[in-house]
């Protein structure tokens, strides 16, 4: 059905810009206005891509998840009977149905099932982080707090992806001064 | 926000001043912590017409925006006041504000000046800019200095129990807040919180006041003088350096360049600035950041009837840019 909803969003923030700022006389409107704007522009993004992001954020997750729990199940990491807990959560995330076969999922439903996803994982960082504590081998620890975080790097990459339009702020300061050092080296 | 009853308010505080009248009350733009509205005063002294402007600290009505009770910042400025630390005087708190039922809210005096940024940032201010930063790393300097216990804040805060407890208790408080006000599971956010947990500095040069929130909007300057400092809300007992981690977050490298604003911060206070600390505070303060300006959307945002889109926006700002830095500064 056209205007598609990023179609209409569009038309809503050229309204907004054109028509109704121009006509307001405060600071505090023309500020509550900007918002307006930067909320607007957050609705068109997420409208073109949160679903796309959620089936990938979940898939990259459970792809961790399978990882993680196979190292936890093995030597040197066996022996720790709370990060065992953790790789059964991280199986019993994996095989739960989060949508209904056959439907068309909406994004409330992979939200749904994303947070589930995201729950586990909180549950497994401070489950590493507990069991760096308690003597498990630190080598295979780091290594795969390693992959956690690089991953953590791609879902906030996402995340922010997002939530970009509400970043911009009114006034930008110039760039950071130079450092002595680096004056010195021109 | 009842008109007459600030002005009843002012009438009832300052019996002394005939025929008071506030001839203008508006907000401020900028600064999401709090509601900030200035009321110009008029009266007569003398067969004289007087004036003089005040600021009205509140709550928003829908609930908390920052995660810290308005008193907190109240008696910050009650304690600094007659220090070396130019702050504004804080007149009176009121609870339940007469102009705002069910909010709290306190008067303060107005200090002539500046806070935003736009004079400082602009692109010919290169000579103000280079003032401001090192009238800055004094003026942080003195706060780090100040004897805390002399001015009787540790009457409310909670004072670390040793070196490692300057980060930690602060670290603990905060994880605490973002569990208890989270509304949607963030690993990156855990990951964060766990990395502070595991990295605390082991060393700290010096117990001091952390100003909290510090940088370029909350100082306020005229002509080319910092003339008052503001936004209390974060501060507590701790590593001074925490505070150079804010300061550079909130834009105070742009003023002068990194290595002489430390220089004359050590000339000033003796206190080393120690790099791991400050990148260790970073990663701090982009974890508290995030959790304070996370705060309001189930503690304001979604629960009031009266829906501010300017503190949606705030809870999709920070909380994504925060954690996006942090794992930057961590290597990631």
């Amino acid at each position: 059905m056209r205007p598609y909803p990023d179609e209409l969003i569009q038309g809503m923030r050229w309204s907004l810009q054109n028509v109704i700022v121009p006509e307001l006389t405060s600071d505090w409107a023309k500020s509550v206005a900007g918002s307006l704007n930067r909320l607007l522009a957050i609705v068109e993004v997420r409208w073109q891509k949160e679903a796309a992001y959620l089936i990938q954020d979940t898939q990259e997750m459970g792809e961790l998840f399978r990882t993680l729990s196979k190292a936890f199940r093995e030597a040197p990491l066996s022996g720790q009977a709370a990060l065992g807990a953790l790789a059964k959560e991280m199986q019993q995330t994996l095989t739960t149905a989060h949508r209904a076969e056959g439907e068309y999922p909406s994004v409330p439903v992979l939200t749904g099932e994303n947070a589930a996803y995201r729950q586990t994982l909180c549950n497994v960082i401070e489950g590493m982080k507990d069991a760096a504590k308690n003597g498990a081998s630190k080598e295979t620890l780091d290594g795969l707090r390693h992959q956690v975080r690089l991953f953590l790097r791609r879902q906030t990459d996402r995340d922010s992806e997002l939530a970009q339009a509400t970043f911009g702020r009114p006034v930008q300061p110039p760039p950071p001064q130079p450092t002595a050092r680096a004056t010195a080296g021109q | 926000m009842n008109r007459d009853a600030v002005e009843a308010s002012f009438r009832e505080h300052m019996p002394e001043r005939k025929n008071l009248r506030v001839a203008n009350l508006f907000r401020n733009v900028g600064g999401m912590s709090r509601q900030t509205y200035f009321a110009d005063l008029e009266w007569e002294e003398g067969g004289q017409k007087r004036q003089q402007r005040y600021t009205v600290r509140m709550n928003h009505p829908g609930g908390l925006v920052v995660p810290v009770p308005l008193w907190w910042e109240y008696r910050c400025h009650k304690a600094l006041y007659g220090t070396e630390i130019p702050v504004a005087q804080a007149l009176w708190y009121e609870e339940d504000a007469p102009w705002e039922p069910g909010t709290s809210s306190y008067i303060r005096e107005h200090i002539e000046g500046v806070s935003t940024p736009a004079r400082l940032y602009s692109p010919e201010e290169t000579a103000l800019r280079a003032k401001i930063g090192y009238d800055f790393a004094e003026m942080l300097a003195r706060v780090h200095m100040l004897d805390w216990k002399k001015a009787g804040f540790d009457q409310f805060m909670e004072v670390p129990k040793d070196d490692v407890d300057c980060a930690m208790h602060r670290q603990r408080h905060w994880k605490k807040n973002y569990e208890d006000n989270r509304l949607e599971p963030r690993p990156a956010v855990t990951e964060l919180y766990a990395w502070l947990e595991e990295n605390a500095p082991k060393k700290v040069e010096r117990v001091s006041l952390v100003w909290g929130d510090v940088g370029v909007g909350n100082f306020i300057f005229h002509g080319d003088k910092i003339v008052a400092l503001t936004d209390f809300e974060q501060s507590h007992l701790g590593d001074p350096l925490k505070d150079w981690a804010s300061a550079l977050w909130r834009g105070v490298g742009s003023l002068l360049p990194r290595e002489e604003l430390f220089r004359r911060y050590e000339e000033v206070s003796g206190i080393k600035v120690n790099e791991e600390s400050v990148r260790y505070y970073t990663i701090f303060i982009n974890t508290e950041y995030t959790t304070t300006c996370n705060f309001p959307l189930k503690n304001n945002y979604l629960p009031s009837k009266d829906k501010d889109a300017t503190i949606a926006s705030l809870t999709l700002s920070v909380p994504y840019v925060c954690p996006d830095r942090g794992l930057r500064e961590m290597g990631y």
